[in-house]
């Protein structure tokens, strides 16, 4: 009984924490459009490229009727040369597939609110989390909110099994717990057989 | 069925093997919970097997492809991200395990007379598992994965006489490539969990002919034993799917369990020219290695590391107790083990952090201790409990 009430508790906090960090789908694709608005100037999306979801955002389309800056066949990988990139900001800028797995999704969020004006840099702005950053302020205001979109759509970029993690993860584990229940149950079961006579 | 079972069993034994592994295996009553862990560690590495051959069904071990061969495995492989999430949550998992199962072993004695090859066979898995690891952490071809690739094959390097000609027939090649990532991955796959498999079954049967310890640590009478089957193997199952719950839901909520099941370092792709900030090492290699990085020079971190893995197989010869359990053992030994045990978690926590003089410090005194446990055994094993 008291087993079953530690993998309880312990199972309740595997279930309830990641509730809050769910992406939702108009989130991602809020941060879509905003990244391609901000970002996708400089920044490729290489292993985005064949990804069904953004496919069904049409973003492409989009972004073509304002612009004619992209073309079809990629749509995530940026126009900037590499030249043209160290020639403008000091390096290339990389690409942002796989950007919140390796800074954590915390770290980027963090490193588009964390712009503070700075004479002494090119562009005219420095960065807390990231000293001496070669990029310019991509949200001019700071709004948190967009932030948030965008580093949404960053996390699912770079791990699109989110989506599906999140939503099959409780009923495994559901089911995970029943079984463990029903065999605890039985274990208790024939183990009486052996403690009680006495 | 009957009938079938009778055809079955005069050509092949299969209600033998039934009868003889799970009913007429005789097993202490007193077993508590911490003897859950050698079957948590066989489910476990049977998911390493099964999630492995899928993951060679997609991965390509090629330094130009290999990378983003895993990424399509993530990305367009059907359930790809979840055999590859099982796969590396298996392996961090096997490992705390395995921790637990050797914590278990030292603290009722299990290794003492007549359970030494257990013991020895034991040994031997974990330093196969260690190498099946660090083989297995080069595939991905990440930033972490080649550059901790790099440190292992230089700390080859810097053994006398030798090293150069041992660093160029592991990478068969003047620096790390294609051929060294074919080799790795043959290793990986093929030979090494060959061994892992006959070993296992090995130190089962080894443990089966003597018999299993208990936790009192002394020698169990025929009354006081049952059978395996029905009571340990449902203790076992239901053991299993605690562990399932975990384990999914790690590999769910948590898969790259905040940078130690899946550093992201490694999420970029290996860059020869670039060397990381702070090349860490795999969570459970790390009290080794910050035993390696508190010597003053590197040779002697390289003897002192492979001391402190190789100094687990005298364990049975320098533990001269005739009792078995802790409880039994002297007060010293007591004290001396839960020393050991705090050392060895010290060391782990300084070995994934960056160096500073104090954690030098800290890491050389937790060494010490560590060894002293070792080496005082035989000295503290003869006295008696006051």
């Amino acid at each position: 009984m008291k087993m079953s009430l530690w993998y309880g508790l312990l199972m309740t906090i595997f279930l309830v924490s990641p509730v809050h960090s769910i992406p939702s789908i108009s989130k991602i694709r809020g941060g879509a459009v905003l990244y391609m608005n901000h970002c996708s100037g400089c920044h490729s999306l290489h292993y985005a490229e064949y990804d069904p979801l953004l496919e069904s955002f049409k973003l492409t389309a989009w972004a073509n009727g304002k612009s004619n800056r992209l073309t079809s066949n990629a749509p995530y990988q940026t126009s900037l040369s590499s030249e043209d990139a160290i020639r403008w900001f000091g390096r290339t800028p990389p690409d942002l597939s796989l950007i919140t797995l390796q800074k954590t999704k915390r770290w980027v969020y963090q490193y588009l609110m964390d712009f503070y004006p700075d004479k002494h840099q090119p562009f005219g702005v420095n960065n807390t989390i990231l000293p001496n950053t070669h990029m310019p302020d991509p949200l001019f205001e700071q709004d948190p909110e967009l932030a948030e979109q965008i580093v949404d759509f960053l996390e699912y970029v770079s791990d699109p099994s989110v989506l599906i993690r999140y939503r099959m993860g409780p009923w495994v584990l559901l089911m995970g717990f029943v079984f463990f229940g029903l065999l605890y149950q039985l274990k208790k079961l024939y183990w009486k057989k052996i403690q009680s006579p006495h | 069925m009957n009938k079938l079972f009778t055809w079955m069993n005069r050509r092949f034994p299969l209600t033998q093997f039934k009868t003889e592994w799970l009913d007429h295996y005789r097993v202490p009553k007193n077993l508590n919970w911490l003897y859950v862990f050698g079957v948590l560690l066989l489910v476990l590495l049977v998911n390493q097997f099964l999630t492995g051959f899928w993951l060679v069904l997609f991965y390509t071990p090629t330094a130009e492809e290999a990378f983003s061969s895993i990424q399509s495995i993530m990305r367009e492989v059907n359930f790809g991200w979840l055999f590859r999430y099982m796969h590396t949550t298996g392996a961090s998992l096997l490992f705390v395990m395995l921790y637990l199962h050797l914590f278990r072993g030292l603290l009722y004695g299990s290794y003492q007379k007549p359970r030494e090859l257990v013991w020895v066979l034991g040994w031997l898995l974990f330093l196969l598992l260690v190498l099946e690891a660090a083989l297995g952490y080069l595939l991905p071809w990440g930033q972490l994965s080649y550059w901790g690739a790099q440190v292992m094959i230089s700390l080859m390097e810097s053994i006398p006489v030798i090293g150069h000609f041992l660093a160029l027939l592991i990478r068969g090649d003047y620096q790390l490539s294609t051929v060294t990532l074919h080799r790795f991955f043959a290793f990986h796959v093929i030979a090494v969990p060959l061994i892992i498999g006959f070993i296992v079954y090995a130190h089962i049967k080894a443990l089966r002919f003597v018999g299993c310890n208990n936790p009192t640590g002394q020698d169990c009478s025929a009354e006081n034993k049952i059978a395996f089957h029905p009571f340990y193997t449902y203790q076992d199952l239901s053991a299993i799917a605690g562990l399932l719950c975990l384990f999914f839901g790690i590999v769910f909520f948590f898969p790259t369990f905040y940078g130690y099941f899946i550093e992201g370092t490694n999420a970029e792709k290996a860059n020869p020219l670039m060397t990381p900030t702070l090349i860490s090492p795999l969570w459970y290699l790390a009290p080794f290695y910050a035993i390696l990085r508190a010597m003053p020079n590197k040779f002697l971190g390289i003897v002192m590391m492979f001391a402190s893995i190789s100094i687990w197989f005298f364990i049975p010869w320098l533990d001269l107790s005739i009792q078995r359990a802790l409880r039994d053992k002297s007060n010293l030994f007591f004290w001396m083990f839960w020393l050991a045990v705090f050392s060895f978690l010290g060391l782990g926590i300084l070995g994934v952090q960056e160096l500073t003089p104090i954690k030098l410090w800290l890491a050389r005194w937790l060494t010490m201790i560590y060894f002293a446990y070792f080496i005082g055994m035989p000295l503290f094993s003869r006295m008696r409990k006051s």
